[in-house]
């Protein structure tokens, strides 16, 4: 369980993030979303007691950061994608992190195991991709077997088929009973991995809702509707009162019904189509939608 | 208990990164070669010159050595900063003060543990190049001497270590401190006036420590001179510490 109080911290005059208060629960994957800049690393740095909050308290496990004991073995952190050394070895870099929380060095060999270094293991950190590092990254917040992950944009630099392992590990990460938070400030990225969101805009918390509530308050998906006849479609959608203007390379974009209702329309009517296809992702739409500087200002 | 994971892990990071080793065993070269090679090209003519301190002279290459301690413990503090491995580290150790605490720890006992063997190799390196005019641990104030160019590395090391961490980068830390223990305290130390000062700067004060006679501009002996230079090390590390506590990592 992580708790934020009126989280606030500021730069100067600039204030990066303000009066945050959430809960993130265990077992499930909490996605904390935000366009960049938003205060997302900000937030996670207070959380581990990295930067010092200018007002308000963050708690996890019901204690300050500073008070455990071990706190690898409470919490497991992924920020600025590890930052290792590049002349240690991965297994190094591990070993000293394990030593200072009293963490066995089998511990070790286990993570390196569990984000498939194994191979790597002896060999220099600097040499590393950017998705091994931060594969070597995930191993660190998982070093200390904690209840607690705060991974601060793990997917950054993984191939697809990492991101599909990120996606598995953090699932059943959850599923075990452990509170994930997960940043990121792509919303595709999460969506299918995510139970809950945090939404964070200019250091404000914009939104903190199930994911299923977030789909069904933004609508069904929009539609791109390609036709030799745009004009009789037109007016057939309009007569039909589903809202659809016309694009500029002539395509129609039709919202607020789905596929199926188009093409039966179309084909009752002898309209020929030629393409009938989503737009944008609308959760992405919502999300940007949501965090935009416009929808900011207008609070 | 914790402190003694937190210098565990310090421990094993001081050891697996290379350009740290490298600097200790330069420090050990240096010393000995510049030592051992000053002696044997002026050590037979200076041992007959009046006022000639067998201790400055056997001594000689730690005024070089002392850059490789500087860049030591320069790596291993503001090193962390230009790596941003700091933020793993008090991701892992979020106390700061026990962070500090061991990280000055592993960094004073590497370093004694090269300067400490180094000290005694060149003392005897050079005595035994200098044939009748040569001095042993038995004459007055040979092991003082010898004890202090195992100690004053190790102090200084604990002040850079202070300065490393207050300053948070490494050119800017190797930019400082090189240069003004390497020319200017030296130099300072030459003109009228100053010199009375200078003798409280760190190195010069633990350095007094080093000679077997004490110079008419030393105000105090060689027991004060290693305080003098331990005083700075402590003020180093309690403002290093007042610091970290305060700001962002």
């Amino acid at each position: 369980m992580i708790e934020a109080r009126g989280l606030t911290k500021r730069h100067g005059t600039r204030t990066a993030v303000d009066g945050l208060t959430f809960e993130v629960a265990p077992g499930r994957v909490t996605a904390f979303l935000g366009r960049n800049g938003a205060g997302k690393s900000t937030t996670m740095r207070m959380l581990v007691g990295l930067d010092r909050p200018t007002a308000g308290t963050a708690r996890i496990a019901g204690r300050a950061y500073e008070e455990l004991a071990e706190p690898m073995r409470t919490v497991g952190a992924l920020l600025d994608s590890g930052a290792a050394h590049p002349g240690r070895t991965a297994r190094d870099h591990l070993l000293w992190l394990a030593h200072s929380n009293r963490i066995g060095a089998r511990r070790v060999d286990e993570v390196l195991d569990t984000v498939e270094l194994s191979g790597a293991a002896r060999r220099r950190v600097g040499g590393f991709s950017l998705g091994m590092r931060q594969r070597l990254g995930i191993a660190v917040a998982l070093l200390g077997d904690p209840a607690v992950l705060l991974l601060d944009e793990p997917a950054n630099g993984l191939d697809p088929e990492g991101i599909r392992w990120l996606r598995t590990v953090l699932r059943s990460l959850a599923r075990e009973g452990r509170t994930v938070l997960v940043s990121s400030h792509l919303m595709g990225e999460v969506a299918r991995t995510a139970d809950h969101l945090l939404v964070i805009g200019r250091g404000r918390l914009l939104a903190d809702t199930p994911l299923t509530s977030f789909v069904t308050a933004h609508g069904p998906q929009a539609l791109r509707v390609r036709t030799p006849r745009p004009q009789a479609l037109l007016d057939l959608l309009d007569a039909e009162g589903i809202p659809t203007s016309r694009q500029p390379d002539g395509a129609l974009h039709v919202s607020g019904a789905g596929e199926d209702r188009i093409g039966r329309l179309a084909a009752r009517h002898g309209i020929p189509l030629l393409e009938l296809t989503p737009e944008e992702d609308p959760l992405e739409e919502a999300f940007l939608r949501l965090t935009s500087p416009a929808a900011g200002s207008s609070r | 208990m914790t402190l003694l994971a937190a210098v565990h892990a310090e421990w094993t990071k001081a050891r697996t990164v290379r350009a740290l080793l490298m600097a200790l065993l330069a420090y050990a070269v240096v010393v000995i070669g510049v030592s051992l090679g000053v002696t044997a090209g002026i050590g037979a003519g200076e041992a007959a010159s009046p006022g000639y301190d067998a201790a400055l002279l056997a001594f000689y290459g730690l005024n070089f050595g002392h850059v490789a301690v500087i860049v030591f413990a320069v790596l291993l503090t503001a090193g962390e900063y230009s790596r941003q491995t700091v933020h793993p580290s008090l991701v892992a150790v979020p106390r700061r003060g026990r962070f500090l605490a061991a990280k000055v720890v592993v960094g004073t006992a590497l370093v004694l543990a090269v300067a400490a063997p180094t000290a005694l190799l060149t003392l005897l390196g050079t005595q035994a190049l200098l044939g009748p005019a040569a001095v042993g641990l038995g004459d007055p104030g040979v092991l003082r001497a010898t004890l202090a160019a195992a100690l004053y590395p190790a102090l200084l090391a604990v002040f850079c270590m202070g300065v490393g961490v207050l300053l948070r980068d490494q050119v800017a830390a190797l930019g400082l401190l090189v240069p003004f223990f390497f020319l200017v305290t030296p130099v300072l130390e030459l003109i009228p006036g100053l010199r009375e000062v200078a003798v409280f700067l760190p190195d010069r004060a633990g350095q007094v420590a080093v000679r077997l006679h004490t110079r008419p501009v030393d105000q105090f002996g060689p027991g004060t001179g290693l305080a003098v230079l331990a005083l700075w090390a402590l003020a180093g590390v309690l403002l290093a510490w007042w610091v970290l506590r305060r700001r962002d990592a």
